[in-house]
């Protein structure tokens, strides 16, 4: 199985679950955004409608890439993701002061 | 790469206006540019009214209407020139202060505003790049081309004199001068004040490309956070750069933290006795693989507990069981 961490993004190749909604279609895709750097991790293929973008019920992302794809950052290096089925992790924390596991928010 | 000499003195003109970014504003110079880029569009220029910061200008534009000549006859010369190629010439810390300045604009404004802006330095990297390229491949023989880059030429004198951003309205010119930048290491980065200052005095602070509202800045460059204040700071990115200000060990030894394992993939997983926190806590210091940058970040306590490895306790962070973690090999 491909797994691939971009900073604080992971996508990692999985079997396709049931109920899924598509949100996105399209040739290029923002899959995280940072608010005090205002840097973003950006996913884009060659084909027009080569990323489609999936969400369960409890929002988590999946994307359905059928050509091969890049993920880009401002400063992270390029990743290059092989054609297929992922979900889009993101990375998290555990606050001491609220005793709360969060999403790691840049 | 080798550049033909016409080629070059555009690209070095690009680069020391980029250098002098904020430093000059002589609005004269900019308005008899402009009035040329008017003038070779064909077009006629509406008065000019200078606005001190980009907020401000979205703001103006919002309830004035786009000059739609000037539009049409732009995107004519563009046309004219699309075949050739091009290359951007905008860098990192470029892109984040347009961030911090359209983040607050675009709370401020419609969505209207967004197509009316023009950015100087935007626009006069691009087409002085296409106009680099276009002369480098030795098309600029062909009329309409070089009329293009007759076209750019007016632009980058433009933002040699200093103008940042413009709104061609139907009425007004409205004229943007660029900030004041301060960058280290292609990012913004200012200990000693505001690393963008516009004319009006609206300003941003950033440490190491990272923004930060005036009073936490402040606390941390004067060096009064602690750190437990470091840790509660809920953005990942500004408690790292408030960490590097610090220094991480430091900063661990203070809150009584210590090291209980580390792995060769470089994480460190520290435990802190209760009593700094109402829990004992568990702390994972890690590094970047692209940036090298240092974070320190929270593990569950109770995974932790079970789990004591530095590894086990990365893989926790994104949602990986150890032996993913283990086979996760693609990481920038």
């Amino acid at each position: 199985m491909n797994i691939y961490r971009h900073g604080d993004v992971l996508i990692e190749a999985i079997e396709r679950p049931n109920k899924l909604t598509e949100v996105f279609t399209g040739q290029q895709y923002t899959v995280a955004e940072g608010e005090a750097t205002g840097h973003s991790h950006v996913l884009s293929t060659r084909t027009k409608s080569g990323i489609r973008v999936f969400q369960d019920t409890a929002g988590n992302r999946y994307l359905d890439i059928t050509g091969q794809a890049r993920i880009r950052h401002q400063e992270h290096k390029e990743l290059t993701l092989e054609p297929g089925f992922y979900r889009v992790g993101q990375e998290r924390e555990y606050d001491y002061f609220l005793q709360e596991v969060r999403r790691v928010v840049d | 790469m080798e550049f033909t000499p016409a080629a070059r003195r555009t690209i070095e003109r690009l680069a020391a206006a980029a250098r002098n970014y904020g430093k000059v504003w002589d609005e004269a110079a900019v308005i008899a540019a402009m009035r040329e880029y008017y003038a070779e569009l064909k077009v006629p220029m509406p008065k000019t009214v200078v606005i001190d910061d980009l907020v401000i200008g979205y703001k103006e534009s919002v309830d004035l209407a786009r000059d739609t000549a000037w539009d049409t006859a732009r995107d004519t010369a563009w046309d004219t020139t699309r075949a050739a190629a091009w290359g951007a010439a905008r860098g990192a810390a470029w892109d984040t202060a347009w961030g911090a300045a359209w983040d607050t604009a675009w709370g401020a404004a419609r969505d209207a505003a967004r197509g009316a802006a023009r950015g100087a330095a935007w626009d006069t990297a691009w087409g002085a790049a296409w106009a680099a390229a276009i002369q480098n491949a030795g098309l600029d023989k062909d009329p309409k081309v070089a009329k293009f880059i007759a076209l750019e030429a007016k632009l980058l004198q433009a933002l040699e004199a200093g103008l940042g951003w413009f709104f061609p309205m139907q009425d007004q010119l409205l004229l943007v001068p660029m900030p004041q930048l301060k960058v280290s290491d292609e990012r913004l980065h200012s200990e000693d004040g505001p690393a963008v200052l516009w004319r009006g005095g609206l300003s941003y602070h950033f440490l190491h490309g990272v923004r930060l509202d005036e009073k936490l800045w402040q606390k941390i460059t004067t060096k009064k956070l602690t750190g437990k204040e470091a840790l509660s700071l809920e953005n990942i990115e500004q408690r790292m750069v408030a960490l590097k200000l610090m220094d991480p060990e430091k900063m661990l030894k203070s809150i009584g933290a210590k090291l209980v394992n580390s792995s060769l993939r470089g994480n460190y997983l520290y435990q802190v006795p209760a009593g700094v926190f109402s829990i004992t806590a568990w702390f994972l210091k890690y590094q970047d693989p692209s940036t090298g940058r240092l974070y320190v970040s929270g593990i569950d306590p109770e995974y932790a507990a079970e789990h004591p490895l530095a590894d086990e306790c990365m893989a926790w962070k994104f949602g990986l069981e150890p032996e993913q973690y283990e086979q996760l090999r693609v990481e920038a």
